[in-house]
């Protein structure tokens, strides 16, 4: 079979000394910050892009991608034994897991957890081996005004799931549709909106936008929110779980594998929205839902197998397609196109290796989170015990310096600053910057596709609709405005009231 | 009846919807300069035009949607002091990395940040400032080989 055979592909680049060294780095600065509250992911990749600049674009990115499933493992950890959630995505982690730290069975939790992330993402990463191949197949016959009318439906996907008016998020996309056409017009070669800035010609760097947003602005909003400070740390007891622990557990692992997946490929959720939804949907089906919230391991298990099933298949269609379902992906996208890989259905075919080392260095990774988390509990839950107040000035400084260390300018770093307050401010008015990042990264793929198939239709915008793919895809898009705008507006006005 | 117990309860909108119209109109004013061109040969300024209409429209269904008295929600205050200290503390370090060389920068911008949420004490920030140094010149300077200077004499 290909599939097999590339994946041995896969698995000879993610097996090399070198790029076994920057998953190990990787997956342990996940867990590192998965555990610390107010560092996450996407802060810390931000942090990093600059530091990946003329490193073998595989390598960066099994790197950066360690990060994001290591930080599901370590915000697990935190939520059993402190009751913190280190991460969004284990928020539901908390309400069980916690119970079971404090009754003792701290250790079986965190084993269950492991244990569920680590059949989750197996199951993720063969799922990708399964997909990518047929997804990739099907979207490269795409013609200009499909792939246009897909681009069109992941912003307004994104744009409507995420938290807040849809309005906002409609709003936000367009203007990082704006924010990611300055510079040079790539097919006539003028310059726009540069203001006869040479600085600006090249585009604005997506990691001067990155850093700003989930540096300055992220740091600015936790400094204000209260310091959580953990409590009491749970006694861990035998890590071993028991056989009823097993029992219990495998059922809901994979239902919980199943819904993380769906969610996962889908554009605007991610895994802290599949962990919410298995945790419910576990309860709901429970012979005995009374049990949930003291302790039930089924709620433990399906959560955090959930999330980390979605964290795999987000790079579905990252990959398959060049269109990022969530900021993460955006960002590793972003920090391959600095490394000179163009986004798209190409990717699979020009840069197999990176695609396969990608898949199989996160099946490695997720065996290395296995054997780096249970053990060595005791060791990371100590990190908690240091204060935000001395983490984020480290954070700037490392943000600063890996910005400058680009271009050596102190310009990025105005517009690294720009961003940071303008997207804080925007965020007290409730929109996000989720939808603004994909934005700055989909705007230009958006606008070549519609120029392209506007060529090949003689100026005839009709194209968009008379292609049925396109048309779906236009209906699609329409349909999640318009069942989403009404059901946020119930919710809005539930919580006002 | 003044306007805000009146029909504009929820100024937030309007707020948001006037950010997404300016900078909509910005936008558009300045591709009115780019070469337009037809549905057939679009110029550089066609596409963005086009977005920036939208923007513009986002706006201002923004704006109206307030009129809608059924919302009533206070705006999120803003960390007025956290937000000034950090932008001080990056520009700080950006003017000194280019004329006092990487370790004056990096202090600075350590003994600046600290300000945001109170009064950091002498020896935390020395503690600091050390162990930041240490971690960041060893891995930009003595590591990657950044071409900045350590301290410009």
């Amino acid at each position: 079979m290909d599939a097999l055979h590339s994946l041995a592909l896969g698995f000879q680049v993610a097996s090399s000394p070198l790029n076994l060294f920057y998953c190990l780095i990787g997956v342990s600065l996940g867990t590192l910050i998965g555990i610390l509250p107010g560092v996450g992911p996407l802060l810390t990749i931000a942090m990093l892009i600059p530091l990946t600049f003329g490193m073998p674009p595989e390598s960066s990115v099994i790197m950066l991608a360690g990060i994001y499933y290591g930080a599901s493992y370590g915000g697990s950890t935190a939520a059993i034994l402190v009751n913190l959630p280190g991460e969004p995505s284990s928020v539901v982690t908390c309400i069980d897991g916690h119970q079971m730290a404090r009754q003792g069975r701290g250790g079986a939790a965190l084993a269950i957890a492991a244990i569920g992330s680590f059949v989750a993402g197996s199951i993720g990463t063969a799922l990708i081996v399964l997909c990518a191949p047929i997804l990739q197949q099907w979207v490269i016959n795409f013609s200009p005004a499909d792939y246009a009318s897909l681009i069109f439906m992941a912003l307004i996907a994104t744009a409507t799931l995420v938290q807040g008016s849809v309005l906002n998020g409609i709003g936000m996309a367009l203007l990082g549709v704006l924010i990611g056409l300055v510079g040079m017009d790539p097919m006539t070669g003028s310059s726009r909106f540069t203001f006869g800035s040479l600085e600006l010609m090249d585009g604005i760097d997506f990691v001067v936008v990155a850093i700003g947003v989930f540096a300055i602005a992220e740091i600015v909003q936790t400094l204000d929110e209260k310091e959580n400070r953990p409590g009491e740390v749970a006694a861990t007891g035998s890590i071993w779980p028991s056989l009823a622990d097993l029992k219990a557990s495998w059922l809901p692992i994979l239902r919980g594998t199943g819904i993380g997946a769906l969610f996962g490929i889908l554009p605007g959720t991610g895994p802290t929205i599949s962990s919410i939804a298995a945790y419910f949907f576990e309860r709901r089906i429970a012979r005995d839902p009374s049990r949930f919230g003291r302790g039930a391991i089924e709620g433990v298990a399906a959560a955090e197998s959930a999330n980390n099933a979605a964290a795999q298949t987000g790079f579905i269609p990252t990959m398959t397609m060049g269109i990022p379902g969530s900021a993460t992906m955006a960002m590793l996208l972003g920090a391959l196109m600095m490394n000179g890989v163009n986004p798209g259905p190409n990717m699979i075919n020009q840069r197999p290796e990176l695609f396969w080392g990608l898949i199989a260095s996160m099946w490695i990774g997720n065996l290395m989170l296995l054997i780096l988390n249970l053990p060595l509990v005791g060791m990371w839950v100590k990190i908690l015990s240091v204060p935000y107040r001395w983490l984020f000035p480290a954070i700037l400084v490392f943000s600063a310096l890996g910005l400058y260390s680009l271009n050596l300018r102190a310009f990025d770093l105005y517009l690294m600053l720009g961003f940071g307050v303008g997207a804080y401010l925007l965020a007290r008015l409730r929109c996000e910057p989720v939808p603004f990042i994909i934005g700055i990264i989909l705007g230009p793929m958006l606008e070549e596709h519609f120029r392209r198939a506007m060529v090949i239709s003689h100026g005839d915008p009709g194209v968009f609709v008379t292609s049925w793919l396109s048309l779906l895809f236009l209906v699609l898009s329409v349909l999640i405005v318009l069942l989403m705008a009404p059901r946020k507006r119930l919710r809005a006005e539930a919580a006002a009231i | 009846m003044s306007l805000v117990d009146g029909p504009l309860r929820n100024p937030r909108p309007v707020i948001v919807g006037a950010i997404f119209a300016a900078s909509g109109t910005a936008f558009l004013v300045t591709a009115q300069g780019y070469e337009g061109g037809s549905a057939l040969h679009m110029g550089p300024g066609y596409f963005p035009t086009l977005v920036a209409v939208l923007l513009v429209l986002i706006g201002l269904v923004n704006i109206g949607s307030a009129f809608r008295a059924s919302e009533r929600e206070g705006l999120r205050h803003i960390a007025w002091r956290p937000l000034l200290v950090i932008a001080a503390a990056v520009l700080v370090f950006s003017v000194l990395i280019a004329a006092t060389g990487l370790i004056p920068a990096i202090a600075g911008l350590v003994v600046v940040s600290l300000f945001a949420t109170g009064v950091p004490s002498l020896r935390e920030t020395l503690l600091l400032i050390v162990v930041v140094e240490i971690i960041c010149l060893s891995i930009f300077h003595f590591l990657l080989g950044l071409q900045v200077p350590l301290v410009v004499l």
